[in-house]
C-alpha cells in the first residue's frame, strides 16, 4: 500500500498538485485502501493497473492539476537539447579545418622546400553541413523539450511543442543577428571574452524565444479550458 | 499494458457515463465513504467498479456542488473523508434519472428484436 501512495503523491507532484491536497488525497486513499484490505481486496485491484491514469484523472477531476509556466526549465531543456547540434557545427568549424583533419582526409600541398597535407572543404559541402547542424540543434531542442514537459505530464505539452516547431526557426534567427550585431559593435573581435560574450547573446534570446513561444503555449491553454469549464 | 475484453471495455464505457448518477443514488440515503460506496454499489448488484473510477466521480461531484465532503472520526485511526448530497446534488439526481429512464427506454425499443418481414 505504502508503494502505491508513494507512487500516486510522485505523480501529483510531478502533476503540479499543492502539497495540501496531494496529502488530503493520499489519506483519503489510505484510509480507504486500508477498508479494501480488511475486506480481502487487495490493493492492486482497488486501484487498477494505470496507477498513473488513476492518479492523473482523479486530480484532473477535482481541478487540482495547474498548467505551470515553467519557463526557466523550458528554456533550459531547449538550450541543452541544442548542445549535439552546437558540437556539430564546432566540428564543421574548427574540427574540419584541423590540422589533424587536413592528415587524414587532406592532399599534399607545396610550402617552401616542404609539402604538407592540407583540406579545404567545397564551400556547398561546409552549407550543408551547417545546415543538418542546425538541423540537429532544432530537433535536440523540441525533443529535450518535450522530454521534460512529458516528464511532467504537462497538460500544455502538446501545444507547447507546436508553438516552438513554428517559431524556434525564428527565435534561432533572431538569436543569430543578435549575435551578430554584437559582434560587430565588438569589431568582430576574436578575443576571448568578446566570443564568450557573443556565445552568451545567442544563448538568451534564443532561451527568451522559447520563453516567450511557452508563456504563449499556457497561456492559449489556460484560457481554452476555462473556456470549456465555462468561467 | 492490461488490455481490456471487447465486453469488459464496453461495460467500462457504459459505466464511466452513469457512475456519477449512481454514486449520487448511493448517497442519498446516508453519507459514506469512497470504499463505502463501492460496498453500497456492489450491493446493489454494480459489481464492476474497480480501478479507482469512483474516485474521479467524486471529484467532478465535489467540484461541480453535488456532493460536499466532511470529515469524520474512524476507529482509532485519523479522521476519515465522508461524502453527502447537497440539494443541488439532489435535484441534480432527479434529473438524471428522468434522463436515465427515457434513454434506457428509448435503446430498450431500439435493441428489442423485431420481426423481419418477408
Amino acid at each position: 500500500m505504502k508503494e502505491v501512495l508513494a507512487a500516486c503523491r510522485r505523480i501529483w507532484r510531478r502533476l503540479g498538485v499543492r502539497r495540501a491536497d496531494a496529502g488530503s488525497m493520499a489519506a483519503e486513499l489510505e484510509a480507504d485502501l486500508t477498508a479494501a484490505e480488511n475486506d480481502g481486496t487487495s490493493v492492486g485491484a482497488y486501484v487498477g493497473g494505470d496507477l498513473r491514469g488513476f492518479a492523473l484523472e482523479w486530480a484532473s477531476a477535482r481541478g487540482l492539476v495547474r498548467t505551470r509556466l515553467a519557463l526557466g526549465s523550458t528554456a533550459l531543456a531547449s538550450i541543452l537539447g541544442t548542445i549535439p547540434g552546437a558540437f556539430f557545427a564546432l566540428f564543421v568549424a574548427y574540427g574540419m579545418s584541423s590540422q589533424a583533419f587536413a592528415e587524414i582526409f587532406g592532399s599534399p600541398e607545396g610550402v617552401g622546400d616542404a609539402s604538407v597535407m592540407t583540406y579545404s572543404p567545397p564551400s556547398w559541402l561546409l552549407l550543408g553541413l551547417y545546415a543538418l547542424g542546425a538541423v540537429i540543434a532544432y530537433a535536440g531542442a523540441l525533443a529535450a523539450i518535450s522530454a521534460w514537459l512529458s516528464w511532467r505530464l504537462d497538460p500544455a505539452r502538446g501545444r507547447t511543442l507546436r508553438y516552438l516547431a513554428l517559431g524556434l526557426p525564428f527565435g534561432t534567427a533572431a538569436a543569430v543577428f543578435f549575435a551578430v550585431a554584437f559582434a560587430f559593435t565588438q569589431d568582430f573581435s576574436t578575443q576571448r571574452s568578446v566570443v564568450l560574450a557573443d556565445g552568451a547573446v545567442a544563448v538568451l534570446v534564443f532561451a527568451f524565444s522559447v520563453a516567450v513561444l511557452r508563456l504563449a503555449a499556457v497561456r492559449q491553454e489556460r484560457l481554452e479550458l476555462a473556456l470549456a469549464e465555462g468561467r | 499494458m492490461h488490455r481490456m475484453s471487447p465486453v469488459s471495455e464496453r461495460s467500462s464505457q457504459l459505466l464511466r457515463g452513469v457512475l456519477d448518477v449512481c454514486l449520487l443514488a448511493v448517497l442519498v440515503d446516508e453519507p459514506a465513504y469512497g470504499y463505502e460506496m463501492t460496498r453500497r454499489l456492489a450491493a446493489r448488484g454494480l459489481d464492476v467498479v474497480g480501478e479507482g473510477s469512483i474516485y474521479p466521480a467524486l471529484g467532478r461531484l465535489e467540484r461541480g456542488g453535488l456532493v460536499e465532503p466532511f470529515e469524520q472520526p474512524s476507529d482509532g485511526g485519523p479522521p476519515r473523508k465522508y461524502y453527502r448530497v447537497t440539494p443541488r446534488g439532489l435535484s441534480a439526481l432527479e434529473r438524471w434519472r428522468q434522463e436515465w429512464n427515457e434513454m434506457r427506454s428509448a435503446i430498450d425499443t431500439v435493441l428489442s428484436p423485431k420481426e423481419v418481414k418477408r
